[in-house]
């Protein structure tokens, strides 16, 4: 009672936040609900609510038959890990060094050049991985054949595919991503580095037990909440950038470009929403126990 | 970090380290310029290189002839760009203000409903059925701009609000008579610049260089945008002739034989790559300034 006086009384408030209730309501939660056709057997022409049930078949086929939920679900996580701890050191590596440069134009126009990629769309970095790969052509194959190797059909080998994504990453999330490690740095006080010098510290030391305890804290809080997406994959960078070649599914198709994938093809809604359903239960889970993990050790990160 | 550093060979060595990844970075860049300046011969010869046997300028020539589809395209990217971070800004500045006023007892609830889309979503699949399926936005324009709202955003707006405008100032606007509206519009939101400022270009940015949303709805040429054009034009090089019904078949035909395959694309490319590059030293601040101000939550 006393909640609806307080809103009548606030009524322009409640006209300022509608706006935004409604945007939520209409792309967010009501999609939410279409999470229920993962029991439900698609028919084009009855739309998701008024498909049949089917209890749950679409599961059965997505655990059962092949190694889809296997592959997606190892492929999603696995690159999650790596560039998880690959790119944490590369950030905290740039951020260091560029700290370090005495030269600080230099240093700010450096760090502006590696930042840009940033703001490239992964087509376009799907085009200039292209240039590079390419059989006959492309600039490795080149380079490969001047050294004395042999061609290399890239596009149509999974194998080597790791590496590659793990590079297109670094090479275009570095830049930004140590952005906020160089703030923390920047905020240490020098009177500390001096004074480890009177003390006859050498540099090597200073990185040691001074730089590196003040990067620690933003190093756990920028991991723990990025736990919360680990069920999620830039599609850009695993359908775009593998051209979605099916030869290299094995190595590269994680949950999102798997979705999007047979929305394109029209294909298997009936796994496909299973896929997603699974996604979207996984991922809750992980943000549920993320936020207890931050809840305990630095409350005022925590995201509720 | 020790006031007086000398410039000896350890700095060198890093300055230097520093500047090779510097231009790592450009390279690519780089490459596409030039081979969108190479002969297509060149191409096919000495494959993608810095430095090409012959130059070029067919590429640019099948730009600037057939680029109406390149305007169009333009055209439509800066409409959904424009109007979409405009309208999302509005939308998540008016609901971080509501958010904000501790006199609100129902910004709790709506707190929580913004809260529930961070940890919970419908995914891909259940968002495509229901807004194409229950909304009609197959082919609409409204697909790529509608959807723009992030609790992340709204949070990022919020926390400035609650550290940098006083309570007391809007309390002294109420007490001089301005209504929730007044002191929204004249006091408030002149204050969140700085906020607005980064959101608006994350926005900008996120809408200019979205694809995903444009590959799954966008069909008809005139409501591609620049992202969509070009993975049409990686596919086949002659989209943007295709649409062009005044060249006879046999001129077509032609035609398809000399279109400069690889440098046309990298063309292509720079052309819609042109604007962000130029643009960037001016925004590049605000991101930086973004992403401290995202990590500080309030």
């Amino acid at each position: 009672m006393r909640l609806i006086k307080n809103t009548w009384k606030n009524r322009a408030l409640l006209f300022m936040a509608l706006p935004a209730v409604v945007l939520f309501i209409l792309f967010n939660y009501v999609p939410m609900f279409g999470l229920v056709l993962a029991f439900k057997e698609f028919n084009f022409s009855k739309g998701i609510w008024g498909s049949e049930w089917c209890g749950l078949e679409n599961f059965k086929y997505l655990f059962m038959v092949g190694d889809t939920a296997w592959r997606l679900t190892r492929n999603t996580v696995g690159y999650y890990l790596l560039f998880t701890a690959v790119g944490t050191v590369a950030n905290v590596a740039i951020a260091i060094c560029i700290n370090e440069m005495v030269l600080k134009r230099a240093a700010k126009f450096f760090q502006s050049c590696m930042i840009l990629p940033n703001f490239i769309s992964y087509i376009a970095v799907s085009f200039v991985v292209y240039a590079f790969l390419k059989s006959d052509t492309g600039i490795v194959n080149k380079l490969l054949l001047a050294m004395g190797g042999s061609n290399c059909s890239f596009y149509l080998d999974a194998e080597y595919w790791p590496l590659i994504l793990l590079i297109v990453k670094i090479w275009k999330e570095t830049g930004y991503g140590s952005v906020l490690y160089l703030s923390v740095l920047t905020g240490i006080d020098p009177n500390l580095y001096e004074a480890a010098s009177i003390d006859g510290a050498g540099s090597w030391q200073k990185l040691k037990y001074i730089t590196l305890p003040f990067l620690v804290p933003m190093v756990i809080t920028m991991t723990l909440l990025g736990l919360g997406s680990i069920m999620h994959s830039d599609t850009g960078l695993f359908y775009q950038v593998t051209k979605n070649s099916g030869a290299l599914y094995s190595t590269t198709q994680v949950f999102d470009s798997y979705v999007l994938n047979s929305i394109m093809n029209s294909v298997n809604y009936g796994m496909t929403s299973a896929v997603t359903f699974f996604q979207s239960v996984v991922g809750f889970i992980m943000v549920m126990v993320t936020n207890l993990i931050i809840r305990r050790y630095s409350p005022e990160n925590a995201l509720f | 970090m020790s006031k007086k550093k000398k410039l000896g060979l350890g700095q060198g060595i890093l300055t230097a380290c520093m500047a090779a990844y510097a231009i790592i970075c450009l390279l690519p860049m780089l490459l596409i310029v030039v081979v969108s300046f190479s002969s297509d011969a060149s191409i096919n010869s000495k494959g993608f290189s810095f430095f090409p046997t012959e130059w070029s300028l067919k590429a640019w020539e099948y730009v600037g002839g057939y680029g109406k589809q390149l305007i169009v395209s333009y055209g439509v990217t800066i409409f959904i760009t424009v109007v979409g971070t405009v309208l999302g800004l509005l939308v998540m500045s008016m609901f971080a203000y509501t958010l904000s006023r501790k006199c609100f007892e129902l910004r709790k609830h709506l707190a929580i409903l913004m809260l529930i889309t961070m940890l919970f979503s419908g995914g891909q699949l259940s968002t495509y059925l229901v807004e194409t399926g229950m909304y009609g936005m197959k082919d609409s324009i409204w697909a790529l701009i509608l959807p723009g709202i992030s609790a992340m955003h709204i949070i990022i707006l919020r926390t400035y609000i609650q550290s940098n405008v006083p309570d007391a100032l809007i309390e002294s606007a109420k007490i001089d008579g301005a209504g929730e509206y007044r002191t929204f519009w004249q006091i408030v939101f002149p204050m969140m610049k700085p906020s607005l400022a980064s959101v608006g270009f994350m926005k900008a940015i996120a809408i200019w260089n979205d694809w995903n949303k444009a590959y799954l709805y966008i069909t008809s040429p005139n409501k591609t945008p620049l992202q969509l054009l070009l993975i049409r034009v990686e596919k086949n090089i002659d989209y943007l002739i295709q649409n062009q019904s005044d060249i006879p078949a046999s001129e077509y035909a032609e035609m398809m034989k000399t279109l400069p395959q690889e440098s046309g694309r990298m063309a292509i490319l720079l052309t819609a790559l042109g604007p962000i590059m130029i643009a960037y030293p001016f925004f590049q601040k605000y991101f930086v300034k973004g992403m401290t101000m995202g990590a500080v939550k309030g």
